[in-house]
């Protein structure tokens, strides 16, 4: 973890209220599922606010995508590119790939949850044959997907819900999955690894309990944060014990068996 | 020359008057770990510690304030067992000066805290937090209550050896007569002050932000009241004991305001969330000052407010 003076490369409407930025971080590597805590200019904002870490390039630069949602991130939208921004990372435990090897990998994700998924997929593809790596990718609506095309590039299974029906099948993506898992997988062992909403990473946690084939299921949390550093304790979730733990250190990525409030 | 940063609390000689506050700084391990050398601070005030490890309160726990932030921890710490075997040694290994910050639910735990940490060797002060509620009276908070305060006060005083800080809360309303309640019972020195409690409201869904209701209001928000009550109880005392200054310090300039309205030191509190480096780098900034103000000796400027 380092905190760097990052310049934006790039910072623009992806689509509907969802912005991409590109940061000249010079970072040399991350676990995909890590985050960032960007200081955001400008003065309203006071803490530093949690974004996943979409990927890192070669180059060294950070991409992150992010969807407007409140006085932080509608300020950080508007920060124009070539200026320098303050950014902490990449800070937790991501998601752990060597669990996997050998199985089919399961990518769930939600709404704009899908990013850090796009660095794990990007990694995977490296290690594991593209025909045993299946993306289900659920939304509002199509405008409200990301990243598709780079998803449909690297050759992966391609598995879209939307609400609305307006692209892929009409409904909940974790109905997709649950359909998936009966039909063609039921005999090979599977490893999911999911970002969401809550709601949906607690359905993933209830199918992957049902399942003996899925030896890992892991979850990336989010969670209300002010330091990032694991001394505030205020972004804790609660695990199978029930102890509080840090969504910042021990996670944001944990194995949904060890969670206990979702 | 090079100009004198050395302060005492008690018979404590601290290297500069910077320190951190507790619960903005964990055990250390974190700072030390990634950004700098801790032992360069005046002092780690470590995480309040309990006797029996504390799970916290549910969340949400933090909430973003106008200049500020409101946290209700519930004052979560691994227990008086694990962080002498599991969190001092770390402290002690990397020279750390550690002031151990103890919270109890009665004046026994407060005595048996204060008695075994004073043993160890790696504890070179003891911070009292008596913004904590008092079981056995009822639930009302130490802090409120000037003869509760001095109680806990000397019962603590009576069985250590090593300097006695008392952290005062803000949520009494007369803080030079709970200042001199604590110095009578023996106080070695105050940490004026710890967070205002505060609230933060989500409109939309009419509910509060805190899944605690109340939390504790810190950051830039709260300078001036806390600049206030260190000013208040520097003016008031007779028996003048050191003050540690807290409260919304993020830059150099508000740590010597802290120190002309009569702080002998500061902690640095919430700053340590927005950057991390921000304690170390006040160290350095600080002797610049001095320098370049030329202030021999850093004591010239506790109390140096004209009025």
């Amino acid at each position: 973890m380092q905190d760097t003076k990052a310049k934006i490369l790039l910072n623009e409407r992806y689509r509907q209220n969802y912005f991409m930025m590109r940061l000249e971080a010079g970072w040399e590597d991350f676990v995909p599922g890590q985050f960032v805590m960007v200081a955001v200019p400008g003065g309203k904002s006071f803490l530093r606010r949690p974004f996943g870490i979409a990927r890192l390039t070669g180059e060294g630069i950070l991409e992150i995508c992010y969807k407007v949602v409140g006085k932080g991130t509608l300020d950080l939208s508007s920060v124009p590119v070539g200026t320098n921004l303050q950014v902490l990372g990449p800070i937790g435990k991501g998601f752990d790939i060597s669990k996997g090897t050998g199985n089919i990998s399961i990518l769930v994700a939600g709404g704009y949850g899908i990013a850090p998924l796009l660095g794990l997929a990007e990694a995977l593809v490296q290690e594991e044959d593209r025909s045993n790596i299946h993306l289900f990718y659920g939304a509002q609506n199509e405008e409200h997907l990301l990243y598709l095309d780079e998803f449909k590039e690297m050759g992966i299974g391609l598995h879209v819900a939307t609400q609305d029906g307006s692209l892929g099948a009409k409904g909940l993506v974790t109905d997709e999955l649950k359909k998936f898992l009966l039909s063609t997988i039921n005999h090979q062992p599977s490893t999911i690894f999911a970002c969401g909403p809550h709601g949906m990473l607690g359905a993933i946690k209830m199918i992957a309990a049902k399942n003996r084939n899925i030896s890992s299921c892991q979850l990336s949390m989010e969670s209300y944060m002010a330091c990032g550093l694991g001394v505030c304790a205020g972004c804790v979730v609660k695990d199978s014990l029930g102890n509080f733990v840090r969504v910042c250190k021990e996670g944001p990525v944990f194995e949904a068996r060890e969670l206990s409030d979702i | 020359m090079k100009p004198n940063l050395k302060v005492k609390i008690g018979k404590l000689e601290l290297k500069n008057p910077i320190m951190v506050a507790s619960g903005t700084f964990g055990y250390g391990e974190e700072f030390h770990k990634n950004f700098y050398d801790i032992s360069k601070l005046g002092a780690v005030v470590t995480k309040g510690i309990s006797l029996k490890p504390r799970l916290g309160n549910k969340t949400p726990r933090v909430a973003e304030t106008a200049s500020g932030m409101l946290n209700s921890i519930g004052l979560q710490n691994v227990g008086l067992r694990a962080f002498i075997t599991e969190k001092l040694p770390f402290l002690q290994r990397v020279h750390a000066t550690t002031i151990v910050n103890i919270l109890g639910e009665k004046i026994e735990d407060y005595v048996e805290l204060a008695q075994t940490l004073d043993e160890e060797p790696g504890v070179h002060a003891i911070e009292l937090n008596i913004s904590c509620p008092n079981v056995k009276a009822g639930g009302v908070q130490f802090g409120t209550d000037p003869k509760l305060a001095a109680k806990v006060t000397s019962s603590v005083k009576k069985k250590i050896k090593k300097p006695l800080i008392v952290k005062l809360s803000p949520n009494y309303h007369d803080m030079p007569l709970m200042a001199k309640h604590v110095v009578d019972a023996g106080a070695d020195a105050l940490s004026i002050m710890n967070t205002i409690t505060g609230m933060a409201i989500d409109a939309e869904k009419r509910r509060p932000v805190l899944a605690n209701v109340f939390g504790g209001l810190s950051g830039p928000a709260i300078k001036p009241i806390a600049l206030r009550m260190v000013c208040q109880v520097y003016m008031a005392s007779k028996k003048q004991r050191p003050i540690v200054g807290i409260g919304g310090i993020m830059n150099i300039t508000d740590v010597v305001e802290f120190l002309l309205a009569g702080s002998s030191a500061v902690q640095i509190g919430t700053a340590n969330f927005i950057n991390p480096t921000i304690a170390a780098d006040l160290v350095d900034q600080l002797e610049q000052y001095m320098i370049d103000h030329d202030i021999a000796d850093i004591k010239e400027l506790t109390g140096g407010l004209i009025v």
